[in-house]
């Protein structure tokens, strides 16, 4: 089985799974962090969470900056569990991912393709050219 | 067959149609059929921004859909169709169009008769227009993801 974790300094969290469920329906494996002033409060559910899994659980986590303190409460599970932890990730990125069945392991290959792929989402749209192409009926 | 999924999406090409099935179909190329948008440059333009790269797009009329795609065009190729209404997908088969299955994927029609989910709001007219469709023996889906059941809807 696979989760999926999104934690975030304030409700971007909340508000991001809202967005993936609208998008893909309801997600049991989704759960979201709203990092605020309960640091220690949010780090014992994580605990809970982390050692209620089955050793064949993996765990794609979200966060929202590389360096902050949401991304640092999850290296206490690195080493322990089969967890992937992407920072600064977008929606392309999380939506691709969710798209494999979740009963397969994802491989890091994998990961690493889609967050290559998903840099092109975030581009800057009044650069974009319209090119119509020879196939294009319009 | 060229016509490998018809969707009728009231927003078009969105986010859901560009991101998750245009890829999980394999579609080569995204037909929409809609007389408004075929006769409006700006509507086209940002269509065709919409469509990821590498997909071919038409937007077309009714008639000119039904016509390319009886005269057998898009043979070898996969095309996704979308539409606005049940309304407008009648016109499509009276024109010689054959369709087996139709998805719903977005409507917000008003006044609404009947919601289906959050996303499916039907007025009076598509819910009469769908009868029609389902009496033709068209399976009307209203599948979120194209790994979701593949089951009738009820009207």
């Amino acid at each position: 089985m696979r989760y999926v974790v999104l934690a975030t300094h304030g409700k971007m969290a909340e508000g991001l799974k809202h967005t993936i469920e609208w998008i893909l329906g309801p997600r049991p494996s989704l759960s979201a962090y709203s990092v605020e002033n309960d640091l220690e409060g949010i780090s014992a559910a994580l605990k809970q969470f982390f050692y209620g899994l089955e050793t064949s659980d993996q765990v794609l986590v979200f966060t929202d900056i590389s360096q902050g303190s949401t991304t640092q409460l999850f290296y206490p599970y690195l080493k322990t569990h089969q967890m992937h932890l992407i920072a600064g990730g977008n929606l392309a990125l999380i939506l691709s991912l969710m798209l494999y069945p979740d009963d397969q392991p994802l491989t890091e290959a994998q990961i690493r393709e889609e967050i290559q792929m998903a840099r092109a989402h975030m581009h800057y749209v009044n650069d974009s050219e319209i090119i119509i192409n020879e196939a294009d009926e319009l | 067959m060229s016509l490998i999924h018809v969707r009728i999406d009231d927003r078009l090409i969105h986010g859901q149609v560009a991101m998750i099935w245009t890829h999980s179909l394999g579609a080569t190329r995204i037909m929409v059929v809609d007389d408004e948008a075929s006769r409006s440059d700006l509507i086209k333009m940002s269509l065709k921004l919409a469509t990821p790269n590498g997909i071919s797009l038409s937007v077309l009329t009714v008639q000119k859909a039904a016509e390319r795609i009886k005269q057998g065009v898009y043979e070898g190729q996969r095309v996704l169709l979308i539409i606005k209404t049940p309304g407008k997908l009648i016109e499509l088969i009276q024109q010689g169009v054959r369709i087996t299955e139709a998805n719903l994927g977005n409507l917000s029609s008003k006044p609404t008769e009947l919601e289906l989910s959050e996303r499916l709001s039907l007025s009076s007219k598509d819910v009469a227009d769908c009868k029609v469709l389902m009496s033709k023996g068209i399976l009307l889906t209203k599948r979120l993801l194209p790994t979701d059941e593949n089951q009738a809807i009820a009207l």
